[in-house]
């Protein structure tokens, strides 16, 4: 039994000391900005630093797809970042601009919010990108979400010892992704940074093959979860004082009814996109996302309900 | 509590040292001990369900100890061919004499009534017609109750009528399937007179609830596992270390392979109109080492577990990929279950000894109630359905016990013959495993249409694929490697170690630790 045991607890002594190692070597790597991959949005948004800009802007794919920022910007006048990301629900807004706002400053932010970022759970596949903020885990605002999201994580074991962690998520943290983000690191590709985030929009309509737009109802109740998460992102724009704007990006014959009756009450300035824009289907690419002339014309449509609202 | 779970990393320590530290020296202490946290592990799922278990438990206890009173009185009830004496008199009984008699000469009014209308009724037939009764009850209450008011309604309509039959909304029990037949195996053994009934509670209520094998199996005869528990246990190094090895090499089964290949089959699946052929192909490939991986890896942390506690389990599985042929497969895959079938129904049927054609009805028989032992769906059914199609012929020609040898015995590699029928057989298993994960009849045929129809390669990144076969991959060659040997008990301590540290860093890389499939037969 004693040789048993002593094999046992060897071996499980070489495992600790292995993960604390590995675990301990993720959180100097994944925590360099100069391995961030560039070419990933929400990478990009965290690599960024020293910004001072006039405006931002926040909120899922539908908020990334919707701006020329360049367009924007000449049109405004202002100096503008675009920080929405693919599939990105209240939960990554907060802490992308949390993050954000450590080493960045920003006088206005518009965060888009529609039904299916009200009920993120039911819109996204997957709706938290938890592994994103994994290296962050030492900032506060960071373990508090993590844990309230990852119940495994909300624990003693994570508490004293949270190198595990990267094996939860080990597909993001492997081997093999260190060795690409270390071969990556000397020639970065920044795909973002000469568009401020946004995407690239055109003045004409280009010949786009016809698709047929899939029709899905967004959902009608609000997910406690998102509403909580909102009204902190609003807490925080108070705290550090910003400009808050809510806008909806466009979505094919979309009905705002029932977001308008829900966040009525929070108060602040919304902005709703053009009911023409709304029911051009050339404009889009699919129900949710504007193709680049939409986008164009978006830009400009923006832009005069911003000032009116202002 | 899933034994991939964290909540396991922290029980199976405490409970292990408890059992060997603190209990060793007294037997009993220890079955009590055993109980309670198998109880406790049970109940970390729904504690609700911890009352079927005991009802189980104590009805077949109370019927065998009735059958074997009724045995000492009738000359003419022992048939069974060897009787294993279980209630080893020279332990210590916690059920006093008085209390044993009390127990044996009273019983319901009810079932006086019964003996006196019936003469079917009386004697063990009783006893054991209330164990099936109330466990084949069970089961068919919680699993198959809204089956056959489905069923029922679609025949009425077929008929013209309009059903106005309403479901339940139950919960299956997890293990229920498992833990009914541990229990009437117990009952039917006593009936025969294989085995006598035990008066010890405690080792009985602790066969039935014992922990490593409660939810999934192996579905252990009473006559092999419920002897261990009267023996006093040493621990012995070996075993322990076999056990953990099984426990490694099971959770790189379930968290490498089946976990990583539900990653894949799952969206094929849930898609298999727009797949291409290619992918429709691979996912029934995948979803058989899926099962696989997740049902062997299961046993395999089962029996390890069971190991480290000092109790020997029946294989399993025994590479069944490597079968020449069906019947070879089914003497490789859940082999507790199908000898369960082979003893407790396929023999009473009359087995092969019999005519051609009840022999065939015999086979249909077993191999649909096996299908339908996994679940109350046609597919199950349509499965098994297909197991004895594809058996049956090969019974007729008599080459159904060919194969009882490895496959590339005392070779490196298979010969070619071998490899084809490997192959032949493979492909004949995959198919049946389509209607298996199937939802319904009709999208297994969708399925199995789609592989012909669709485009072959359209919209296939066969990127997405690649980590689960490589994976594969590792397992057969590591499976081939270990066929006739305790899985990584290599002799050279440098090729142990190298397998030990192989297989921890596959699971920690490469195993799924987030959102983790539960095992997917918990649900049988």
């Amino acid at each position: 039994m004693i040789q048993f045991l002593s094999k046992i607890a060897i071996s499980a002594v070489f495992l600790v000391l292995f993960i604390y190692g590995y675990g301990s070597f993720c959180d100097y790597f994944f925590a360099q900005d100069r391995f961030l991959d560039l070419s990933e949005k929400k990478q990009w948004v965290l690599a960024q630093k020293g910004n001072s800009a006039d405006y931002a802007v926040l909120g899922s794919s539908r908020a990334y797809g919707a701006f020329d920022m360049v367009l924007l910007d000449s049109l405004t006048g202002k100096k503008g970042i675009n920080l929405g990301s693919n599939g990105s629900g209240f939960k990554d807004n907060y802490l992308v601009l949390t993050h954000f706002l450590k080493s960045n400053r920003i006088k206005e932010l518009y965060l888009q919010v529609d039904m299916n970022s009200l009920n993120s759970k039911e819109s996204f596949s997957n709706e938290f990108h938890a592994f994103t903020f994994l290296p962050y885990w030492e900032d506060a605002e960071v373990k508090t979400v993590l844990k309230e999201e990852l119940p495994v994580l909300d624990n003693w074991v994570s508490d004293v010892f949270p190198e595990w962690r990267y094996f939860y998520f080990n597909k993001y943290f492997s081997p093999k992704e260190i060795a690409r983000r270390y071969l990556m690191s000397s020639g970065r590709h920044d795909p973002y940074s000469e568009l401020k985030g946004g995407m690239r929009s055109s003045v004409r309509l280009e010949e786009v093959p016809k698709v047929e737009i899939g029709l899905r109802k967004a959902p009608e109740f609000i997910d406690q979860d998102d509403w909580n998460y909102l009204q902190t992102i609003i807490q925080l724009a108070e705290q550090q004082e910003i400009d808050l704007k809510l806008f909806t990006a466009p979505m094919y014959l979309g009905d705002h009814g029932y977001l308008k009756n829900a966040i009525s009450e929070l108060g602040h300035a919304q902005i709703y996109p053009d009911q023409s824009i709304e029911l051009n289907k050339s404009l889009f690419q699919d129900q949710g996302h504007l193709n680049s002339h939409g986008r164009y014309i978006y830009t400009k449509s923006f832009f005069e309900a911003i000032k009116e609202v202002i | 509590m899933l034994f991939n779970s964290f909540e396991f990393l922290f029980f199976m320590p405490v409970v292990f040292l408890l059992y060997w530290l603190v209990f060793q020296k007294n037997l009993k202490a220890q079955n009590v001990f055993l109980l309670v946290v198998s109880y406790v592990f049970y109940g970390w799922w729904d504690w609700r369900f911890l009352g079927l278990i005991i009802a189980s438990s104590l009805v077949d206890y109370w019927c065998g100890l009735k059958m074997s009173t009724v045995d000492g009185r009738q000359s003419t009830a022992n048939s069974g061919s060897h009787n294993s004496d279980i209630s080893n008199s020279s332990l210590p009984n916690i059920i006093s004499t008085n209390k044993q008699q009390w127990s044996v000469d009273r019983g319901p009014i009810a079932i006086g009534l019964l003996t006196k209308i019936s003469p079917w009724f009386s004697g063990k037939k009783l006893y054991l017609t209330i164990s099936l009764v109330f466990n084949l009850g069970l089961l068919g209450f919680f699993k198959y109750f809204n089956f056959f008011i489905e069923s029922a309604a679609d025949f009425i309509s077929l008929l013209g009528f309009q059903p106005h039959l309403s479901t339940l909304n139950l919960i299956l029990p997890v293990g229920i399937s498992f833990y009914t037949f541990q229990t009437l195996s117990y009952s039917i053994d006593v009936y025969r007179g294989n085995l006598k009934a035990t008066k010890d509670p405690i080792a009985f209520f602790t066969y039935v609830a014992f922990f490593p094998q409660l939810v999934a199996g192996p579905i252990e005869r009473a006559s092999n596992l419920l002897p261990q528990f009267f023996k006093r246990r040493e621990f012995a190094y070996q075993q322990g270390s076999d056990g953990m090895k099984l426990i490694l090499w099971g959770l790189f089964k379930k968290m490498v392979i089946a976990d990583n290949c539900a990653l894949v089959v799952n969206p094929i699946f849930d898609n298999y109109q727009t797949a291409s052929g290619l992918e429709l192909i691979l996912g029934a490939v995948l979803f058989a080492f899926q099962i696989y991986g997740d049902f062997s890896g299961y046993s395999d942390i089962a029996i390890g577990v069971a190991l480290l506690f000092g109790f020997q389990l029946m294989t399993n599985f025994r590479t069944p990929y490597f079968s020449r042929d069906i019947a070879e497969f089914w003497r490789r895959w859940h082999i507790s279950l199908s000898t369960w079938f082979r003893d407790y129904l396929y023999v009473p049927l009359g087995g092969s000894r019999v005519s051609k054609a009840k022999a065939i009805r015999n086979i249909f028989i077993v191999f649909l109630v096996s299908g339908f032992w996994h679940g109350a769906n046609w597919t199950f059914i349509a499965w098994g359905g297909i197991h004895a199609a594809m058996f049956i012929p090969i019974f007729l020609i008599g080459k159904n016990r060919v194969h009882l040898d490895e496959a590339g015995e005392n070779r490196l590699l298979p010969s070619i013959s071998e490899f084809f029928k490997i192959l032949v057989t493979f492909s004949l298993v995959c198919i049946a495993w389509i209607f298996f994960r199937a939802e319904s009849i009709e999208m297994a045929w969708g399925y199995i249409a789609g592989i012909a129809t669709n485009p072959l390669t359209e919209g296939l990144r066969i990127s997405t694929y690649l980590l689960s076969i490589s994976l594969i991959i590792i397992l057969l060659i590591s499976e081939w490697g270990m066929r006739s040997m305790i899985v990584l008990n290599f002799k050279s301590p440098v090729l142990r170690y190298f397998s030990y540290s192989a297989v921890i860093g596959l699971i920690l890389f490469y195993g799924v630790f987030f959102n983790p499939q539960d095992f997917i037969y918990f649900q049988f």
